[in-house]
């Protein structure tokens, strides 16, 4: 390994400082970790759709395990950090490898921007199904593998007016072109009746491992 | 030329190129932008979902009002090159943002026909090569062959 270090000092520069690139740049170009060992990207869909906002909580199944949470942003991606990860860098950290219970929320822009009194913002309402909040109730499941992950969570979205999505159930002729009956059924008609259970989509846990 | 001299001045220049690197460089070799439109009308919001063939994670990118779009995977810009299909989801925003039982919002209605929401009945299918790709998704409101809304998939 020394003489493969002089010899790569020269075609590649890179090799005699890795662990000081790591330093600055974890996280941001993946690489091995700052801290932990796995670095874990995604995005959030809704049903197809890009979630808007929201927080994505990974709960480590082993009791040695550390918990994980990541922004989502408009674009429904997020990166995870643990702690408060790398401060260095403006979206960076790392995970530790293993097993992980996700919980997800995603709420929709508030209905105004402040209280009456002044006060905190209150929150936009829920965009997913309730399941998700809780690490009791979530299906999602996570593994993470050492390096880079990239991971996609398709979710199930909020159940609607209760009127609404019982008249759905007997339509057939729900799918209509783009100037019929509201998206909504679409997506979630497959798994209609496991609705409450938790055969619903579970999440296209892809690791890109490495 | 004592190599052992230079050698602090190549690592610094090694260092310096890794935070360069870093900085600009995705890990994935192939770009994918584009414009998509409804019967010749840009589409002004939604979602592009790219699902590789291969397995692998989907790569996603937002509809700007202009109709263009840019993909990523996770945070990063770009995906790997390969075969893709693809799906358009856009609906109009909700007409409220809350129900009137402080729910959720009602879906909107949908922008972009039915069948381009799945992999199975959307006709798109890319192949991605290395580098920059310029794909316009050039929807129509022309059912495809066999599109049967009643059938469930």
């Amino acid at each position: 390994m020394k003489t493969q270090f002089n010899r790569m000092a020269k075609v590649r520069g890179c090799v005699p400082i890795v662990a000081a690139a790591v330093w600055l740049a974890a996280g941001g170009c993946g690489g091995p970790a700052y801290e932990y060992d796995s670095v874990v990207t995604g995005t959030v869909t809704i049903e197809g759709e890009l979630a808007p906002s929201g927080t994505i909580t990974f709960h480590p199944v082993a009791k040695e395990g550390k918990i994980a949470i990541g922004r989502i942003y408009p674009d429904g991606s997020f990166a995870l950090r643990t702690g408060q990860g790398d401060l260095r860098v403006s979206d960076g950290g790392t995970v530790v490898p293993g097993e992980y219970i996700v919980t997800v929320v995603v709420t929709g822009p508030a209905p105004a921007p402040t209280s009456p009194e002044g006060g905190p913002p209150s929150a936009g309402p829920l965009l997913i199904a309730e399941r998700y909040l809780s690490r009791d109730t979530t299906d999602l499941r996570c593994t993470v593998s050492p390096g880079d992950n990239v991971v996609t969570f398709d979710l199930e979205r909020a159940a609607a007016e209760a009127p609404e999505s019982a008249a759905a159930d007997d339509e057939s002729t729900d799918e209509q072109g783009p100037d019929e009956a509201p998206a909504e059924d679409s997506a979630a008609s497959p798994d209609r009746d496991d609705r409450a259970g938790l055969a619903a989509p579970s999440p296209e846990a892809e690791g890109a491992t490495p | 030329m004592s190599s052992r001299r230079l050698r602090p001045i190549a690592a610094m220049a090694g260092f310096a190129a890794c935070v360069f690197v870093a900085g600009c460089g995705g890990p994935y070799d192939a770009s994918v932008s584009g414009t998509v439109t409804l019967d010749g009308v840009a589409v002004p919001r939604g979602t592009v979902s790219y699902h590789p063939t291969a397995p692998g994670p989907a790569a996603y990118a937002r509809i700007e009002e202009d109709g263009s779009y840019s993909v990523r995977t996770g945070r990063e810009e770009g995906l790997p090159s390969g075969e893709y299909l693809v799906t358009v989801i856009s609906s109009e925003p909700p007409a409220v943002s809350q129900s009137a039982a402080g729910g959720p919002p009602p879906p909107g209605r949908p922008i972009t026909p039915l069948w381009y929401r799945t992999t199975e009945t959307s006709g798109l299918r890319f192949t991605v090569q290395p580098g920059h790709n310029e794909i316009n998704l050039e929807l129509t409101t022309q059912p495809p062959a066999g599109w049967n809304p009643g059938r469930r998939r």
